[in-house]
């Protein structure tokens, strides 16, 4: 070997450690991005040259920048990730919707509840007082005000998760587009490398990519070793090589909002489950939301209909001149338990009171509500038809579907002794409008009158009878809560709520704190440690002066040889 | 991040950062965390901080709420038990006083100026008492059952008293589920309606008697019973749940077996049902745990057909007033009717319109006679009492049976002697008979020593001259007649004490056999109670009536004894009230302890924590600051 070929190795060596100080150079400017991965120069010693029978070393050759990274704890991540931000966003829904309940404080349903049979109490304490009758039919509407309020306050909250859906999707579709686009890119740059991540800082892109991308669905990642990655949904691929799917948004009506539905494009498979934060945004929107919401109109429906059936059968100060039902039937000629009412009635039979406003005197005539089966069901027809039977009463059917009862001129009407649920059904003296904790509102018609707050049962101003059924009213257990208590459901509702986001809460920071040992565990392998980096630029530089060194010394060499 | 363990290799200042930033994080959040529990005093804000105790929470303070209404409730009904008694302690006083003036009037002791003093002195009580009466708390007539809102208690003609009350009892919730009355009615305080006659009428059953009308009112629960037919041989559960009344449960049956083999139908007594299988024999037993067949009184094995018994329906409004009395009805009322006299007005009542119980109640009402009409506490039969007091009440026939028939005629031959006038009775001597003076000039002494009743006496005096001399109930009003076809002179009846309270003193003076020598009505009925007795004192003073002044001297003693029962009453009830009150006083405070446990921060556990977080972050920023500006860039 000649001189000329030892100071072409060196310096060769000089561009080589100048390359090491730039990568390290690198890793320094990049510290403080979490997302980039460490990368390092490998070296190899440079193919040797035979001189006679010597085999020489030429020096050193860089073969490449290598990322400092475990692919294995990669794939861990990503499922780490989906159960972590799946079970957070469903744990976050479960947050907001209780600070929504304002459960404790004293604008909460149940003290809301306690209120209104306060005020039923107050009414049996002193029926004769109209203030009683006003503040019990105020508290009403207070009630259904505080329902109609939850629930709003509720339904823009799903729609503000559901607005996270639609966002998360789009974001979900933007780095679906972006790992698509990167694959060829890499695979081109990469094409002559032997290291699989010379094209660092777009796999730093894609891995950042990816992690996102598994945080917001469950995805699996394949590498097929030539620079690319397919990208799958549990059996849908989102990318292989050539073709893209994206997640597509479907609109419906669910519970009074409109929603979006998640599913993938081409195969159409929904995203469910809890895993991911797409599908458990969606979990908490549905069941977790949801789920309340359907409690709180059972517990709403209840509450309605408990207290129409015990106000129905009660009388005011003073009857009804005239008076019309709340609830409509789709077909007059149906029977009365398959006519579309909210609350159909049973078999049974009630009774009307045609009062000489003049005289007191009263004239009790019974309405028959045959449901039984046996003979033909009676119809909201066969109603008007028993009340017009009935001296001084008409009754018709409004256009709308719902019943009507006028007395003649000098009468008022009275009702009493349902054991049907006829009138709670069609909304005749009845205390709560409306259905569901969407429409409840106290009967207009009571609203406009506290004097009909049906107080009594047959007596005088100060007989407080049916007042005392109205103040016991949350004691009631109706078939559909299932033997709880009004009072007691809305509030093991609360509680088992309260439970199910503790529990949730508990799942969010397990899977959270694993997750975050992972993540821990690659930035320790993948991170930047300056000092580390300082010691390489060190022994580079170092490295870089004794090859310099070589050079200088050669250099003397051809001086002391030019000067023979 | 969390910190997690940290595994043995390279610390990459990026871990190293994040870590450092992850602790900062954690403290400042624990930091605020307890700031809040501070703040709010609570230890937890929303249920899932602490489930258990939240759960504990909410039950503790819908207790807390329940208790404060209950509280209210008390404090309400104290406050209107404690002004009836007040208004009773006054009407005590006011009998006080009357017995006095009724013993200072017996007699000849005092002239009659002084006794129309002394009259005009039960004026200003009778004032005094209708005073009280008609107090009120927070705008409620205390004494005026549901009818609260105008004066219970007003004058009316000749110096009677009318009571525009009901007798209902007003409640209160004092407890979960424990109601108790806050009132006392007119009638139970002063005793302003005439005591009612009522009988049971035994209401026939009929097709459209609700299930919850019958066992007198108390109502059957249907369920699910069992029915083998032999032919054809059929075994069958029938759900009778949804029915309401006996036609549903007919429908049920024969729906579910086949109108042609079975027969449900009224019973001949007409007071049940009867089951009979077109052929063979029937068997109807409960569901095993049930007790639906034997509640409607149909069980039976192998039998030709089965009867329910007395289903005994209750009386309603709604009550045919034809199946009154087994649906043998109250005889006919064309040309008949009630007599009722109150006071010095007697009416005719022509029941020939009233189809039901409510058309008859409606009636009456509408009289103008004053009364007050309802269904009977056993709630089978009708009440008809008079709202005036001081002055004489009776219902009598109209030349029929319609008074009886309801149950609700105030003189009948089986009314006891004892008794009639008030109760003062008859005054039988043995010794002293009663002298009949017949038209033939004679006359017969009737011994009516051992007599008990009316019938007694009628029976005693048609024993004299059988089919001559005959005594009967009057078919008009009430009181007895005396026919004598024994001659045509004048039928009398001597003017002693005994003639006198049967009602039969006087003389027929006509010649005709047919014309009766009329009684009068010997059992007047009175309401008896403090604002009766005063007003018939002031009566009994202004007339001089020594023998009404001893019978009231007696009868205000009962009073006032009734009344001093009913302060006690109402004492009782303000005891209870209190105790209540104590329990509920001291409920509230355990109730309120728990629920602090449960929820309130202990602010000296929080202060503590507060503060060895604070050391604890202060630490951790120092050794943040110094470890951070390690590097070994600082030393090249």
């Amino acid at each position: 070997m000649g001189l000329n070929a030892t100071i072409a190795m060196a310096g060769s060596a000089l561009d080589v450690f100048s390359a090491g100080i730039q990568v390290a150079g690198n890793n320094v400017a990049n510290a403080n991005d979490p997302n980039y991965i460490r990368e390092s120069l490998l070296l190899d010693p440079s193919f040797p040259v035979q001189q006679g029978g010597l085999i020489i070393g030429s020096g050193v050759t860089a073969t490449g920048v290598r990322q400092q990274i475990d692919k294995f704890l990669e794939t861990r991540i990503y499922t780490a990730n989906g159960d972590a931000s799946g079970a957070n966003n469903t744990n976050g829904v479960y947050k907001q919707l209780e600070s929504a309940l304002q459960t404790l404080s004293s604008g909460d349903l149940s003290s809301q509840l306690g209120s209104l049979t306060g005020a039923f109490n107050n009414l049996l304490n002193q029926p004769e007082l109209a203030t009683n009758r006003q503040l019990a039919v105020a508290q009403g509407q207070q009630f259904a005000q505080s329902v109609q309020d939850l629930r709003s306050r509720i339904d823009t909250l799903r729609t503000s998760v559901d607005s996270q859906v639609q966002s998360l999707v789009n974001e979900a579709n933007g780095l679906i587009d972006d790992i698509a686009t990167l694959n060829p890119r890499i695979t081109a740059l990469e094409s002559a490398g032997l290291n699989q991540s010379d094209a660092g800082t777009l796999r730093d892109q894609r891995y950042a990519d990816l992690n996102r991308l598994s945080q917001i669905v469950p995805i699996s990642v394949t590498d097929h070793g030539t620079g690319g990655v397919d990208v799958a949904l549990g059996n849908d691929s989102l990318i292989i090589p050539g073709e893209v799917h994206h997640l597509v948004t479907t609109t419906r009506g669910d519970r009074g909002i409109t929603v979006n539905d998640v599913t993938v494009e081409a195969s159409n498979t929904p995203i469910t489950g809890t895993k991911g934060e797409l599908a458990g945004t969606i979990n908490g929107r549905d069941n977790v939301i949801g789920g309340f919401l359907d409690s709180l109109d059972k517990f709403t429906a209840s509450v309605i209909n408990e207290l129409n059936v015990i106000h129905s059968s009660g009388q005011g100060e003073h009857g009804y001149s005239s008076v019309a039902g709340t609830y409509r039937v789709n077909d007059p000629n149906a029977p009365l338990d398959a006519a579309g009412l909210s609350f159909p009635p049973q078999n049974g039979s009630f009774q009307v009171k045609v009062v000489n406003t003049t005289t007191g005197i009263a004239q009790t005539s019974t309405i028959t509500v045959d449901l039984t089966g046996v003979n033909p069901k009676t119809t909201l027809n066969g109603v008007v038809g028993q009340l017009n039977g009935i001296t001084n009463l008409a009754a018709s059917i409004t256009g709308d579907g719902r019943l009507q009862i006028n007395a003649a001129n000098g009468y008022s009407v009275e009702f009493a002794n349902d054991n049907s649920g006829t009138l709670a059904g069609l909304g005749v003296n009845t205390f709560f409008a409306g259905a569901s904790s969407f429409d409840i509102a106290v009967n207009p018609t009571l609203a406009a009158d506290p004097a009909l707050l049906a107080a009594a049962q047959g007596g005088g101003p100060g007989d407080g009878s049916n007042a005392a059924a109205l103040a016991n009213f949350a004691n009631q257990t109706p078939a559909s809560l299932g033997g709880a208590s009004i009072s007691n459901y809305y509030q093991q509702t609360v509680s088992a709520l309260g439970q199910a986001s503790a529990s949730e809460n508990a799942v969010a920071q397990g899977s959270q704190g694993f997750l975050d040992s992972l993540n821990s565990q690659r930035a320790q392998f993948s991170g930047v440690s300056i000092d580390n980096e300082m010691i390489q630029i060190m022994q580079f530089q170092n490295s870089y002066q004794s090859a310099a060194r070589v050079i200088s010394t050669i250099d003397r060499l051809f001086t002391t040889l030019t000067q023979i | 991040m969390d910190i997690g363990p940290l595994l043995p290799g390279r610390m990459p200042n990026s871990l190293a950062g994040q870590r450092l930033q992850s602790q900062i994080q954690n403290a400042e959040f624990s930091m605020s965390q307890l700031q809040q529990e501070i703040s709010t005093g609570h230890t937890f804000q929303i249920p899932s901080d602490n489930p258990v105790a939240a759960t504990q929470a909410i039950q503790l303070q819908s207790l807390l709420t329940k208790n404060t209404q209950l509280d209210s409730n008390v404090q309400s009904s104290t406050a209107l038990l404690n002004s009836t008694d007040a208004a009773l302690a006054s009407v005590t006083s006011a009998l006080n006083a009357a017995r006095g003036l009724a013993t200072a009037g017996i007699g000849s002791t005092s002239t009659p100026q002084q006794k129309t003093v002394m009259a005009q002195q039960v004026q200003s009580l009778i004032t005094q008492v209708i005073d009280a009466a008609n107090s009120t708390f927070n705008t409620r007539y205390l004494f005026g059952g549901s009818q609260n809102t105008s004066p219970p208690f007003s004058l009316a003609a000749n110096g009677s008293i009318l009571y525009n009350g009901d007798q209902q009892s007003l409640n209160t919730f004092v407890d979960a589920g424990l109601s108790q009355p806050t009132n006392i009615d007119g009638n139970t305080a002063l005793a302003a309606l005439t005591p009612p006659t009522t009988s049971d009428l035994n209401p026939a059953l009929t097709l459209q008697t609700k299930l919850s009308d019958l066992a007198g009112g108390q109502g059957i629960v249907p369920g699910e019973i069992s029915v083998t037919l032999s032919s054809p041989a059929v075994t069958k559960t029938i759900d009778l749940s949804q029915a309401k009344s006996i036609g549903d449960i007919q429908g049920l049956i024969q729906n579910a077996l086949g109108a042609a083999n079975v027969t449900v139908a009224i019973d001949p007594a007409k007071d049940g049902i009867s089951i009979t299988p077109t052929a063979g024999v029937i068997t109807i037993a409960n569901l095993p745990g049930g007790t639906a067949a034997t509640n409607l009184g149909i069980t039976g094995s192998a039998v030709a057909s089965i009867d329910s018994g007395d289903l005994n329906p209750a009386l309603t409004l709604t009550t045919k007033l034809a199946d009154l009395n087994g649906g043998t009805g109250i005889g006919p009322t064309a040309g008949t009717g009630l007599l009722i006299t109150s006071g010095s007005t007697t009416k005719a009542i022509d029941l020939s319109s009233d189809v039901t119980v409510e058309d008859l109640f409606n009636q009456l009402r509408n009289s103008g006679l004053n009364l007050a009409v309802g269904i009977n506490s056993a709630g089978n039969g009708v009440a008809v009492s008079s709202r005036l007091n001081g002055v004489n009440f009776s219902i009598g026939e109209n030349n029929g049976q319609n008074a009886a028939k309801l149950g609700i005629r105030t003189f009948s031959a089986s009314t006891p002697l004892s008794s009639l006038n008030l109760g003062t009775g008859v005054p039988i001597v043995s010794g002293q008979p009663l002298a009949i003076t017949r038209r033939n000039g004679s006359v017969v002494n009737v011994d009516l020593t051992g007599s008990n009743t009316i019938q007694d006496v009628i029976n005693k005096i048609n024993a004299v001259a059988p089919g001559n001399l005959v005594a009967s109930v009057k078919t008009v009003g009430n009181g007895i007649s005396l026919l004598d076809n024994s001659g045509t002179g004048p039928l009398s009846v001597d003017n002693s004490a005994l003639g006198t309270a049967l009602g039969l003193a006087g003389t027929e003076p006509g010649n005709n056999p047919a014309v009766p020598l009329v009684g009068k009505d010997p059992n007047p009925q009175t309401a008896g109670g403090t604002l009766d007795l005063l007003v018939r004192l002031q009566n009994a003073l202004q007339n001089n009536d020594n023998a009404e002044l001893s019978r009231i001297g007696a009868q205000i003693d009962v009073e006032a004894a009734r009344v001093s029962s009913v302060r006690g009453t109402v004492g009782t009830r303000a005891q209870t009230l209190q105790n209540i009150d104590a329990s509920l006083k001291s409920q509230n405070l355990q109730t309120q302890q728990a629920l602090s446990d449960a929820r309130d921060a202990d602010l000296a556990t929080v202060l503590s924590q507060l503060v060895a977080q604070q050391t604890s972050f202060e630490a951790t920023l120092r050794t943040a600051a110094q470890t951070m500006q390690l590097s070994l860039a600082h030393f090249l």
